[in-house]
């Protein structure tokens, strides 16, 4: 976390605009990137993220200072983004998305991209799960501050990302992509 | 070494952020194509999502987060919880209309009550009953002869013109006959619902010179 964090969010809470575009413009990839990972859907993590940085704004004062802030704001996008699926539980679910069948094309070895079966493989899985997986790897958080802002144990943290790990390898081998790469992941 | 004790040992290394180093876990890995396709499988994970390109956040976002902040905080409710809002007034509205009526009446008690369920006849029949010059004062339960004199109390007959009296009536007679008879009760309560629906229901924005229901 930046050192001057603290003051930015003080200047902030004094209404200084030019602190509050600071703030937003420092943490918006991160907070973009775990709507975008959590939603799979690039309208509505722009959506969440704006509501994620006003609700923020808003309840700056509620922030503890002792405490982390990237965790904290980062919570909150994750809450948004939790009632925003909540909502769409209601309805189908949006198309787009490849049917979870194996893909036994024979020139599937030039059209494979990973990074594109990865999110695919990501949407399959339980919100929870991706959202510890996202934050440990992808925004490099650690088991605590993600247990910070999934607010749950770091146990229950641990759990998730190991269920989510081998929940979206076997997704893969499903998909028949770990076979296609075996020969150029060799190793950790 | 079992598999099991391979992929805690993978994911502590993960965890981690560092490569399997233990002998005994390499060794299990050579010798195990599920295990070895699972580590390749948590590496292939790992790399893709620290390396992700995600597409970038707007550029105007930190101008629609700024003009949204700078906008005063508004009521606003969803469709549902407006439709609640608006079900919830209409039906303490029908609640004051009733109970008013009731008590204008001198009818609470518990055959008031067995009215208001639909389960007793008789009230109707009491309510034909042509009142006598006593009876708008002494009656027992003339509980609004006691309340303020601006409107005075008018006996049921009055109020609601039962349908056997006005068979020969033509309906919008009735109607209107009835509608002046409720008027003295229902025209504050209406006009307090109306406001209601206006600042709460409807309430996206306040109203002019108003401060809002939630001072």
């Amino acid at each position: 976390m930046p050192d001057d964090v603290p003051e930015l969010v003080r200047r902030c809470l004094s209404g200084d605009e030019a602190a509050m575009a600071e703030l937003i413009d420092r943490f918006r990839g991160q907070v973009f990137g775990l709507c975008y990972r959590m939603l799979g859907h690039r309208q509505d993590a722009e959506d969440m993220t704006q509501e994620a940085f006003v609700r923020a704004l808003r309840s700056l004062n509620r922030w503890d200072s002792r405490r982390e802030f990237r965790p904290w704001l980062l919570a909150i996008a994750g809450n948004r983004c939790r009632t925003l699926l909540a909502s769409r539980r209601k309805v189908p679910r949006p198309t787009g998305e490849v049917d979870y069948l194996p893909d036994a094309r024979p020139d599937r070895q030039q059209q494979l991209n990973l990074a594109e079966e990865v999110r695919l493989a990501l949407s399959y899985l339980r919100e929870e799960y991706r959202q510890a997986l996202v934050l440990f790897h992808e925004q490099q958080l650690g088991y605590a501050e993600i247990a910070e802002v999934l607010d749950c144990p770091v146990g229950t943290v641990k759990t998730w990302v190991h269920r989510a790990r081998r929940e979206l390898a076997d997704h893969l081998r499903r998909r028949g992509v770990l076979e296609e790469t075996d020969h150029a992941v060799r190793r950790i | 070494m079992q598999c099991e004790e391979f992929e805690v040992q993978l994911n502590e290394a993960l965890d981690r952020r560092s490569p399997l180093t233990a002998v005994e876990a390499l060794a299990h890995q050579r010798a195990c194509p599920d295990c070895r396709q699972r580590a390749s499988a948590y590496g292939l994970i790992a790399r893709e999502l620290a390396q992700a390109s995600l597409p970038a956040a707007p550029q105007d976002l930190t101008e629609c987060v700024l003009a949204e902040v700078r906008r005063p905080a508004t009521l606003r409710f969803s469709p549902r919880r407006r439709a609640a809002l608006v079900l919830a007034a209409a039906a303490t509205l029908l609640v004051a209309v009733v109970g008013v009526r009731l008590m204008g009446r001198g009818d609470i008690g518990p055959a008031a009550a067995q009215q208001v369920a639909g389960k007793s006849e008789k009230p109707v029949a009491k309510r034909r009953r042509a009142p006598s010059p006593q009876q708008g004062v002494n009656a027992p339960s003339d509980r609004v002869a006691v309340a303020p004199k601006q409107s005075e109390p008018k006996p049921a007959s009055e109020i609601v013109p039962s349908i056997s009296d006005t068979a020969a009536l033509p309906a919008a007679e009735w109607a209107q006959q009835v509608a002046d008879g409720l008027q003295p009760v229902t025209r504050p309560t209406l006009g307090a619902a109306t406001g209601f629906l206006q600042v709460w229901g409807l309430g996206q924005k306040r109203p002019p010179a108003a401060q809002g229901p939630r001072s």
